[in-house]
């Protein structure tokens, strides 16, 4: 594995009960950047994704074989190796979803939560972490007046980029985005590709998106599933 | 409407017109039975006072701290037993050994309480006479335990699915932010479904309370007061089980009916706060 490949997937195929939904595909991710994954409905976009934090895994009926590669800072894994440990991974590879998922507790809670299932316990730490994970997502300003407030009284807008900061907090190396910003505003959604901008820096995004316009806009770069 | 609308449509109304009427007729009865008891100012006193028919003394305060205690008791046994086992069943292990047991706790539900009584009398009854050293073994911590095995099916399948009401996009969060499936549970399912699980506890006490067979053949039958886990009680449905009096005319028999209507006080206490907490499930849900 070269060094300025991220992800390197080898002979991937997927089956949900027998259904064919990847068929041996082989790929590498370069590190850092954007890579934007396109193509029609029902071709695996989101499943590709979830093979690289094994989020499929608790689905009934689905089936992996292939290899998978990430060069994490510490060394390269295979990330299906039986000794890698799911919450290191997933702390690692961070995920946001297509509708924003708050949890149903406060904005501060929200965004502390992985830091609290990673068991980190200082408060000020913890403090400290939170706001630069909501600045980051531009959403400091709009709700340090009312973080204790429940999360899901946010707009869309706001709680997706709750969500973003959320994945953030444990700073991944990894970022795997699923049409993030399909349900949101106009508003909303230039924040995010900004955003998006900004941390491609230094970190991995891998992002599905149906949007051409605003994949040309911020990816790096390309890969059509068909 | 045609015809044959307007008969459906009665026969409904009359359907649910009797079964409400069955319920408030039940309470009347007790309380024009009891009347007697109330007129002659003995209310508080039959509540307060012990039972002590040598002495003229036909209170039940005995039988309703029985039924409390016993009651209470199992309640508290069966509900961490309860939580593990639904969690277990709905969040730790949902596959093959999750709708196995969960298939078995079903089961449960239909086993005759009389059977209970059989395992308590015969089994449980001599264990616990060994490990306390004195008495039958039949006594409050017996018939509580088999109480609490009697009631954990309601509460099992009421918090199992209470917890998989939970909505699937918080689940996917947690897992996705690297949770364990106990942080799940911990930090997710379980302050959610709280409602849930409050029902769950408050349904199952009221089948504690209102359980009869049990509290007949295992609790011991003593009409004192108890005072610790290993003493003999008689709660109110066994205490009216026993249909003591033969003079309908006696205090001894009229006192039943104010039994009657404790138990009746209780349970509808108990299933008036699972409605609560149910239509407050529902406004949330909305």
């Amino acid at each position: 594995m070269e060094p300025s490949v991220k992800i390197s997937i080898r002979e991937l195929s997927f089956f949900y009960h027998r259904t064919q939904v990847i068929d041996s595909l082989t790929c590498r991710f370069r590190e850092n950047g954007i890579t934007a994954i396109t193509g029609p409905s029902g071709k695996g976009k989101t499943t590709l994704l979830m093979t690289l934090n094994r989020l499929w895994e608790d689905t009934p009926g689905a089936v992996m074989t292939g290899e998978i590669l990430i060069r994490f800072k510490e060394r390269v894994t295979n990330i299906y190796d039986p000794r890698v440990s799911l919450p290191w991974l997933r702390k690692k590879v961070g995920m946001v979803f297509q509708t924003p998922n708050p949890l149903p507790m406060s904005i501060y809670k929200n965004t502390a939560f992985p830091l609290m299932l990673a068991g980190i316990k200082e408060k000020p730490v913890i403090e400290e972490r939170v706001r630069q994970a909501l600045e980051m997502t531009f959403l400091w300003d709009e709700v340090k007046s009312r973080l204790n407030r429940d999360a899901r009284t946010l707009s869309g807008g706001q709680q997706q980029r709750l969500c973003m900061a959320r994945a953030l907090v444990l700073d991944p190396e990894v970022l795997l985005l699923d049409e993030p910003t399909s349900s949101l505003d106009p508003r909303s959604l230039s924040m995010i590709e900004a955003l998006l901008t900004h941390l491609k820096k230094d970190r991995t995004i891998i992002m599905v998106s149906h949007y051409l316009d605003q994949v040309k806009r911020i990816a790096d770069q390309m890969m059509a599933l068909s | 409407m045609s015809l044959r609308a307007v008969i459906v449509k009665n026969i409904l109304f009359f359907s649910a017109f009797i079964s409400a009427a069955v319920t408030l007729g039940i309470f009347v009865f007790m309380a024009v039975l009891g009347l007697p008891l109330f007129r002659e100012g003995l209310f508080l006193d039959m509540l307060s006072q012990p039972w002590m028919p040598h002495k003229n003394s036909y209170g039940i305060r005995p039988m309703i701290l029985s039924t409390l205690s016993l009651s209470f008791l199992s309640v508290l046994i069966a509900f961490p037993l309860s939580l593990g086992c639904a969690a277990f069943v709905s969040v730790i292990s949902p596959g093959k050994a999750g709708r196995f047991v969960k298939s078995m706790v079903g089961l449960m539900t239909g086993v005759p309480t009389v059977i209970y009584g059989f395992i308590g009398v015969f089994l449980l009854a001599p264990l616990v006479r060994d490990i306390s050293g004195r008495g039958s073994g039949m006594c409050i911590l017996t018939a509580a335990i088999l109480l609490a095995i009697l009631v954990s099916p309601t509460m099992i399948l009421l918090f199992s699915s209470a917890f998989e009401t939970i909505p699937e996009g918080y689940l996917r969060a947690v897992d996705a932010l690297g949770g364990s499936t106990v942080q799940k549970f911990i930090y997710v399912i379980l302050p959610h479904s709280w409602k849930g699980v409050l029902a769950g506890v408050t349904l199952s006490l009221g089948r504690a309370i209102g359980d009869t067979m049990i509290a007949l053949m295992v609790a011991g039958n003593a009409v004192a007061s108890p005072a610790s886990l290993f003493d003999p009680a008689r709660p109110l449905t066994s205490h009216i089980a026993h249909l003591i009096a033969a003079d309908f005319n006696s205090l001894e028999f009229k006192v039943l009916f104010l039994c009657g209507m404790a138990l009746y006080l209780f349970t509808l206490l108990s299933a008036g706060l699972v409605n609560i907490l149910s239509s407050g499930k529902k406004k949330e849900a909305l």
